[in-house]
C-alpha cells in the first residue's frame, strides 16, 4: 500500500471557495462546485477546465453525475437543477424543491430518481419525468447531511460489481449486473438527529440506527457494509450495517466546524477524509492507524473524493483549488 | 389725420452728420456713384410708401410696441401684471412660484381625469400628424409660451423657397420693434414698376440682407448727399436772393415754386414728408431748412416747381433714406439679433458702469420702488387673490430677495428712502435684541451664513478650526495599571476567571448536582456535572433574606469559604455526600495541590463545618431542584435523544418509486393507503400534541410514534397488533375499552399497555349523531365557545396559583354548554373519546406508572374509573386543579397513596375536557379523510394517466 502521494495537478479556476469535487462514473473527469455559483468539469489527470456550468444563483453544495455521464444535477441553496453535460444547459430545475438548503443530492442508477435532502429535514423522492416529488421522507427530525443510494446486487460478492453503490452515481456505466439481478434498492440518509436511516424499498422498512453523535456526512464502503458517518467532534466512525455496531474510530484530524466528507478508497482500504488543518488524512481502515498526511492546500479542506479504480484523490478547499493526489510512483498521464 | 410713424424718430437728437459718418464707417462705403436710380424709384412710387403704419396694439397686450414713448407708456417688466385670459392674477408652476396650480393644486380638473379613450391608430398611419409639444399644452401652458419661437422662414435657410408676405414682416413684434425698417428696405427691393407693399420674399434672408447691401451700395452713397446738400444750400441761398416771385415766402420761410407746382401736381403729398418736415422744422435751428418751414405751410396754394425745387426733393428724400440708413448701428452689445434693450435696461447699464467704475456713485443706480417691490405686486396670489386686504409677501420684504443683477451684491437701500427705512425697523428690534450685550464694532461681523451671532457670543476672530492631535500622555514607568482597593481582596474574586460561565458552571452553581438524589427517576449514567477543574468554584446561591438565621450562617459560611481551598474541599465534601465518588476522585486529582495544604485535624475541623453548611444548604438545593425539576429533566430527554439504539420500522414506499426501481411494491395499493391514512392521523396528533406538551410539560407523548413502530415490528409481543390487521383490533380495544378493568391491566407490561394506548390514538371511533348535532347545530358560535371551553375547564381545573393561563373564572357559558352536552351524549361514545386523547392517555400512562411501581394500588385505580365515569356524566366545575395533579404524578414515588387516590380524581374533569376537544378533532378528522381520499383520487386518476 503507497503510503506517500503527491499533488499531480491543482486545478484553480474557480473565484472562491470550491465546496464539493466528485469524480464522474469513471474517474475520468471531474466536478466540481463553488461558492462562485459555478459548477466546473475538469479532466484531473490534465488538468484542464473542460466546461464552466453557469445559472446557479447560490453556491453549489452537491453535484452528482448520472451513471451514464450524460446529465449532472446540482443543488445550490433551494435551487436544484439537472444539466446536460454535451451542451451545458439546464435541461430541468425543480421548482420548490426545498424550502430550506438542500445538502446532499443522490441519483439512482439508471438516472429515474433523484433524491434531494434538505434542511428542512426532508428527503424528497422526485420522478426526473413528474413535475411534483413522488415522496417525500419526512422520518428526520433534523437537517438531513447524506443521501445515498446502494443498489448492489444481492447475492454478488463486492468485487464483482464495484459500480453498484449510488450515492457518487460512480462506476455504474461498466460491470453493472443484468437487470434481471435482484439488487437491494435502499436509500440511506444521514441527518444530524444522528440517525442514519436506512429506506428499504424492496422490503418496505426502515431501519433506524441511532448514534450518539450527529451525522455531518455519510457514505458507504464500497463493499457496502459499513458506514462512514464522520462528524463535528473531529472523528470519523465505521459502522457496520448489520448490527450498527461502531467499527473503528478515526481521530486526529480536525473537523469541528464544516461539513468535511470523507471516502473509502476505491478497494476500501483506506479512509480519506479532510479536515480544517488544511491537510488530507488518510486512514488504515482496519486498525484505524493514520498513515499519512497529505499538506498542499492553503485553506480549510471541503470536500474529497477517491478514484473508482485507482488509488487517486481529488481534494477541494476554500482556497478555491481543486488538488489531485496520485502516489509518489506513478508517473503524470 | 392719420397717425404714421417713421423710423426716423429714432435718434432724432443725434447729429446727422454723425450718423452719416458712421454709416459710412459702417457699410465700408466708398463709391460715389449717382443717385439718380433712387431718385427715379422714390418719384415713381409716388410718396406712398414711406414709413409703417403702427398697428397699436390694446394696452392690456403689456409692453407697447414704441419706444419712443416709452415715458408715458411703458412699464418695465417687473410693474407688469401678468394676468390670464380671464383677468386673473395667477401664475402656475414651481417656477412662477403661483399658488392654486391647476385645479385646486391638482393635475385635475372639475370633471376629473378623464383619459382619453384609445383608439387604434392603425389604419390612421397614414394621416397621423407627429405631435407637438403644443398637443400636449393645455391653454395656460399655451399662454406661458410667451412667444413663437420659430424659426421664420426668411431666417431658415434650409426653407427658403416658402413664399412669404412681404407685409407680415414689419408685423412681427420683433421686427417692428426694431430699428430694421425692414417694409421698406424690401420696399426698395421690389422692381421699380412693382410699387405694391406686397411682394413674395422667396429668397432668404441672407440672400436678401447681401442684395440689400449691395444695394445701399449703388443707392446710398452720403457723400452724393452731401454734395447734394451743399449744392442745394447754394441754390437755395442764390434764390432767396434772386427769385422772390417764383416762391413763396411764408412765415419766413421760403419754398420754391417749382418744388411746389411739382407737388402739386403729384396729387398728394405724402405726411411722412409733412411730418418729417415738420419735425425737422421744428428741432433744426439750422437755417438752411427755413424754406422748408414755410413749405410746409403753403403746399396747398404754392405754384411752381423748377429744376432746383426738384432736386431739393430729391436730396431730401435722400436725407429721408439716409437717416433710416444710419439706423444701422454696430452691434457692441451681448444682446440677441434684433432685441433692443429697453430704456429701464440702458439705465441699469449705465448705472452698472458707473458703479463698477466710480466709487459708490449713487446717481448712476437704479431705484426700484421699495413699495411695490416689497409688495409684490406683480406676483399672483391665486386662490387667495380673493381677498383683497391679504398681503401674502407682507411678512417679509422682498428686498430680501433683490440682488443687484450685475454685481452679484445684494442690493443695499440707501437712506434716501424712507419707507425702506420704516420697513426694516422691525427686522433692525429684532436684530437689536439678538445683538450681543457687549457688542462692539471690533467683534462686529456675520456668522458664515450672514447672520448677526446670538447675544452672548462674538464672532471668533479664529478663521479657522484646526483638529489638534494631542499625544496621548506618557505615563510614569511606575505606574500601576491595576486598581487599588482599599482593602484587600479576597482571593477567590482575584483569582476568578474573566471568561462567560459555562453550562456545566451554572448548573454547578445552582447546584443541579443534587438533582439525582431527589429524583429517583434520573439516570446516573447520562447526566452528572463536572466539577470545576479550578478554583473558579462558587458556593450554592444565597437563601431568601427572610429567613434570619440561615442568612446568618450564610454569611459565616460566605467568609469561611472564602479560601478556594476550602471551598473546593467543601465541594469536595457535598459531592461526597451525594455520593458521587467518580466525579470526586476526578476533582480530587485536579486539586490535589490544594490539599497538600492542610493537616488531618484541620480537615476533621473542616468537615464538621462544612456538615453544618451543608445541612443548611441542602434544602435550600432541594427547593431550587424542585423549582426546576422540569428544567434538569430535559438534559436527560436530550441525551437520550442520541442514546445509541436501533430500530425497524415498517415504511411504505410509493408505489411509483417501486416501479422506478423496477421492485416490486412490497405493499399493495389497499395497505400503502392505510399506512398514508395512519401517517396522516399520526401528524395530527403530533400536530394537537403541543396542547398536551404545553400542560405535561412535554414528558412522554413526543416519542410515541417510535416506540408504536418498534413494538409492531421488533418486539411483536402481541401477536394481534400487526399493524396491517390493526383495525379490527382497535375496534376491540375501544370497545373493551369501555370496561373498567380493560383499561389498566394489571399484568400486562409497560409496553404492551402503550401499544394499545396507541392503537387507540390511531383509529378513533365514529361518535354518536348526538355528538355531532351538539356540535354542528350552531357552527360558528359554537366553534368560538368551544376554544373558550377548553380554556374555561383547564381553568376549571388549575384554580392554584400556578395556573398558566390567566382566564375568568366565569363559567357560566361553558358549563351550560357542556352540560348540554352531556346530557345529550351517551356513555358509551364518550368512554371511546376519552381514550383517544392525547390527555388522557397522557393520564393512562401515568397510571401505568403508578401501577407499576404500586401495584398494591390496583384496585384503587379500578374504582377511581367507576368513578370517572360517574363524575363525566355529572360534570361539576370545581374540581381541583390540573396543575396540582400533574405535579402529584411527577413526584408518583414520593407520595403516599392517598395523594394518588386523589389524582385518580383529579383524572377525570380533565377527560371531561377532553371530549371536547376532542369532539372537534373528530370534525377534523372527517374532514382531512374526506380531503384525503379526494386527493388520492386525484392523483389515481393521474396516474392512470
Amino acid at each position: 500500500m503507497t503510503t506517500s502521494y503527491k499533488c499531480n495537478k491543482t486545478l484553480s479556476n474557480h473565484q472562491g471557495s470550491v465546496l464539493v469535487v466528485k469524480y464522474n462514473s469513471d474517474g475520468g473527469y471531474c466536478l466540481s462546485g463553488s461558492q462562485d455559483k459555478s459548477i466546473k468539469l475538469w479532466n484531473p489527470s490534465k488538468g484542464t477546465m473542460v466546461y464552466s456550468f453557469e445559472g446557479h444563483g447560490y453556491s453549489v453544495l452537491d453535484i452528482q453525475t448520472s451513471a451514464d455521464n450524460k446529465t449532472i444535477f446540482s443543488c445550490a441553496e433551494k435551487q436544484l437543477y439537472q444539466w446536460d453535460i454535451e451542451t451545458g444547459e439546464i435541461i430541468k430545475r425543480f421548482n420548490n424543491a426545498h424550502t430550506q438548503t438542500i445538502n446532499s443530492i443522490a441519483v439512482n442508477k439508471d438516472t429515474k430518481l433523484l433524491f434531494s435532502g434538505s434542511s428542512d429535514r426532508l428527503v424528497k423522492v422526485w420522478d426526473l419525468r413528474i413535475r411534483d416529488p413522488i415522496q417525500v421522507l419526512d422520518d428526520a427530525k433534523d437537517t438531513i447531511t447524506g443521501v445515498y443510494i446502494n443498489e448492489t446486487p444481492i447475492g454478488l460478492p463486492p468485487q464483482q460489481c464495484k459500480g453498484g453503490h449510488g450515492g457518487g452515481g460512480h462506476g455504474h456505466s461498466h460491470g453493472g449486473p443484468p437487470p434481471t439481478m435482484p439488487s437491494d434498492k435502499e436509500v440511506i440518509t444521514s441527518s444530524v438527529d444522528g440517525c442514519i436511516r436506512t429506506y428499504d424499498v424492496r422490503m418496505g422498512t426502515l431501519a433506524i440506527d441511532q448514534e450518539e453523535f450527529p451525522v455531518s456526512s455519510m457514505t458507504l464502503t464500497n463493499d457496502k457494509k459499513c458506514f462512514i458517518a464522520s462528524s463535528n467532534d473531529s472523528k470519523i466512525r465505521l459502522i457496520d450495517r448489520d448490527s450498527y455496531d461502531i467499527l473503528k474510530e478515526y481521530k486526529s484530524h480536525v473537523n469541528q466546524t464544516y461539513k468535511i466528507n470523507c471516502k473509502s478508497n476505491y478497494d476500501d482500504s483506506m479512509i480519506v477524509s479532510g479536515s480544517e488543518d488544511n491537510d488530507i488524512y488518510i486512514w488504515d481502515t482496519l486498525s484505524a492507524n493514520l498513515l499519512t498526511k497529505l499538506s498542499g492546500h492553503t485553506n480549510v479542506i471541503t470536500s474529497i473524493d477517491t478514484h473508482p479504480t485507482k488509488n487517486h484523490f481529488i481534494s477541494s478547499s476554500t482556497d478555491g483549488t481543486i488538488k489531485v493526489w496520485i502516489p509518489s510512483n506513478e508517473n503524470d498521464n | 389725420m392719420k397717425r404714421y410713424h417713421s423710423n426716423i424718430y429714432e435718434e432724432q437728437d443725434q447729429d446727422v452728420d454723425d450718423i452719416y459718418s458712421q454709416l459710412n464707417r459702417n457699410l465700408g462705403y466708398k463709391g460715389s456713384t449717382s443717385s439718380s436710380n433712387t431718385a427715379k424709384k422714390v418719384s415713381s412710387s409716388s410718396f406712398n410708401v414711406i414709413g409703417n403704419l403702427i398697428q397699436f396694439k390694446d394696452e392690456s397686450s403689456g409692453v407697447l410696441p414704441n419706444i419712443t414713448s416709452s415715458k408715458d407708456n411703458y412699464t418695465p417688466i417687473w410693474k407688469q401684471e401678468v394676468k390670464d385670459e380671464r383677468g386673473r392674477k395667477r401664475f402656475h408652476g414651481a417656477f412662477t412660484g403661483g399658488f392654486s396650480a391647476g385645479y385646486f393644486n391638482t393635475v385635475g380638473s372639475k370633471e376629473g381625469w378623464t383619459p382619453s379613450t384609445f383608439t387604434s391608430s392603425k389604419s390612421q398611419k397614414s394621416n397621423a400628424a407627429q405631435m407637438k409639444p403644443e398637443d400636449f399644452m393645455d391653454d395656460e401652458d399655451l399662454s406661458h409660451q410667451a412667444k413663437d419661437l420659430k424659426t421664420k422662414s426668411e431666417y431658415d435657410l434650409f426653407q427658403s423657397g416658402l413664399p412669404t408676405t412681404a407685409s407680415t414682416l414689419p408685423n412681427s413684434s420683433s421686427i417692428s420693434n426694431s430699428i430694421l425698417p425692414t417694409k421698406q428696405l424690401s420696399n426698395i427691393f421690389q422692381d421699380e414698376q412693382d410699387s405694391v407693399i406686397k411682394s413674395n420674399t422667396k429668397e432668404s434672408i441672407g440672400l436678401k440682407l447681401l442684395k440689400l447691401m449691395d444695394h445701399q451700395k449703388k443707392q446710398t452713397s452720403t457723400g452724393v448727399l452731401k454734395t447734394i446738400k451743399l449744392e442745394n444750400k447754394k441754390k437755395r441761398k442764390e434764390k432767396s436772393k434772386s427769385s422772390s416771385g417764383s416762391s413763396i415766402n411764408l412765415d419766413g420761410m421760403e419754398i420754391p415754386s417749382h418744388l411746389l407746382a411739382q407737388i402739386q401736381e403729384g396729387q398728394e403729398i405724402p405726411s411722412h414728408i409733412l411730418n418729417l418736415l415738420e419735425n425737422r422744422a421744428y428741432e433744426e435751428e439750422d437755417d438752411e431748412y427755413d424754406n422748408s418751414k414755410g413749405f410746409e405751410y403753403q403746399d396747398d396754394d404754392i405754384d411752381g416747381g423748377g429744376d432746383d425745387s426738384h432736386q431739393y426733393l430729391q436730396s431730401l428724400l435722400h436725407q429721408h433714406q439716409q437717416q433710416q440708413q444710419y439706423l444701422f448701428t454696430q452691434k457692441n452689445d451681448a444682446y440677441g439679433v434684433g432685441y433692443e434693450p429697453t430704456n429701464e435696461i440702458r439705465m441699469m447699464k449705465t448705472a452698472f458702469s458707473n458703479d463698477s467704475s466710480s466709487s459708490g456713485a449713487s446717481s448712476g443706480k437704479i431705484q426700484f420702488d421699495p413699495k411695490r417691490s416689497s409688495k409684490g405686486s406683480s406676483f399672483g396670489i391665486g386662490a387667495l387673490e380673493d381677498d383683497d386686504d391679504y398681503d401674502v409677501y407682507d411678512s417679509e420684504p422682498m428686498q430680501l430677495y433683490d440682488h443687484n443683477k450685475f454685481t452679484g451684491k445684494k442690493n443695499t437701500y440707501p437712506t434716501t428712502t424712507t419707507t425702506t427705512k420704516q420697513q426694516q425697523q422691525p427686522n433692525q428690534s429684532i436684530i437689536d435684541f439678538m445683538k450681543p450685550k457687549d457688542y462692539d464694532t471690533k467683534f462686529s461681523g456675520r456668522c458664515s451664513d450672514g447672520t448677526l451671532p446670538l447675544r452672548g457670543f462674538v464672532i471668533s476672530t479664529l478663521t479657522k478650526l484646526e483638529a489638534k492631535w494631542f499625544t496621548p500622555p506618557k505615563l510614569p514607568a511606575q505606574f500601576n495599571y491595576y486598581h487599588k482597593y482599599p482593602s484587600a481582596l479576597s482571593k477567590d474574586i482575584i483569582n476568578r476567571p474573566s471568561y462567560m460561565i459555562s453550562i456545566t458552571q451554572r448548573s454547578y452553581m445552582l447546584g443541579e448536582q443534587q438533582q439525582p438524589t431527589t429524583t429517583t427517576t434520573a439516570t446516573t449514567t447520562t447526566h452528572q456535572p463536572i466539577p470545576q477543574p479550578s478554583s473558579n468554584v462558587i458556593i450554592p446561591p444565597p437563601p431568601p433574606p427572610q429567613q434570619q438565621p440561615r442568612q446568618n450562617i450564610i454569611k459565616d459560611s460566605m467568609q469561611y469559604l472564602n479560601d478556594p481551598g476550602r471551598r473546593l474541599r467543601f465541594n469536595e465534601y457535598l459531592l461526597t455526600r451525594n455520593n458521587q465518588t467518580a466525579s470526586i476522585t476526578q476533582s480530587l486529582d485536579n486539586q490535589s495541590s490544594h490539599r497538600d495544604n492542610i493537616s488531618a485535624e484541620e480537615r476533621e475541623k473542616e468537615i464538621q463545618v462544612f456538615k453544618q453548611y451543608a445541612d443548611t444548604f441542602t434544602p435550600l438545593q432541594s427547593q431550587l431542584n424542585d423549582r426546576f425539576a422540569s428544567a434538569s429533566d430535559k438534559p436527560l430527554v436530550v441525551n437520550s435523544k442520541f442514546k445509541k439504539s436501533k430500530s425497524i420500522q415498517k415504511w411504505v414506499p410509493e408505489l411509483i418509486l417501486c416501479k422506478r426501481f423496477d421492485v416490486d411494491s412490497p405493499f399493495t395499493k389497499q395497505e400503502i393507503e392505510l399506512y398514508k391514512k395512519e401517517k396522516e392521523q399520526e401528524k395530527l396528533k403530533n400536530l394537537n400534541n403541543w396542547k398536551s406538551k404545553l400542560n405535561l410539560q412535554g414528558l412522554i407523548v413526543e416519542n410515541i410514534p417510535n416506540i408504536n413502530n418498534n413494538n409492531n415490528d421488533i418486539n411483536n409481543n402481541n401477536s394481534s397488533n400487526s399493524s396491517n390487521n390493526s383495525n379490527n383490533n382497535i375496534k376491540d380495544k375501544s370497545s373493551n375499552s369501555n370496561s373498567d378493568s380493560d383499561i389498566k391491566p394489571t399484568t400486562v407490561n409497560n409496553v404492551n399497555q402503550e401499544e394499545k394506548e396507541i392503537f387507540v390514538i390511531k383509529e378513533a371511533e365514529r361518535p354518536s349523531m348526538d355528538l355531532f348535532k351538539a356540535i354542528f347545530e350552531n357552527d360558528d358560535n359554537v366553534d368560538k365557545e368551544k376554544t373558550k371551553n377548553d380554556n374555561d375547564v383547564n381553568n376549571n381545573n388549575n384554580n392554584d396559583s400556578d395556573n398558566t393561563q390567566d382566564q375568568d373564572e366565569d363559567l357560566d357559558p361553558f358549563s351550560s354548554f357542556v352540560q348540554n352536552v352531556e346530557k345529550n351524549k351517551s356513555k358509551q361514545p364518550k368512554e371511546d373519546q376519552v381514550e383517544d386523547d392525547p390527555f388522557s392517555l397522557f393520564l393512562q400512562e401515568n397510571n401505568q406508572n403508578n401501577n407499576n411501581n404500586n401495584n398494591n394500588n390496583q384496585n384503587n385505580n379500578n374504582n377511581n374509573h367507576q368513578n370517572i365515569t360517574s363524575i363525566v356524566s355529572t360534570f361539576s366545575p370545581s374540581l381541583p386543579p390540573l396543575d396540582k395533579q400533574v405535579k402529584s404524578n411527577q413526584f408518583v414515588k414520593e407520595n403516599s397513596n392517598e395523594t394518588q387516590d386523589q389524582d385518580m380524581w383529579e383524572e377525570k374533569p380533565i377527560s371531561t375536557t377532553t371530549t371536547t376537544t376532542k369532539d372537534k378533532k373528530d370534525k377534523t378528522r372527517e374532514k382531512e379523510r374526506e380531503r384525503d381520499r379526494k386527493d388520492r383520487d386525484r392523483e389515481k386518476e393521474k396516474k392512470r394517466e
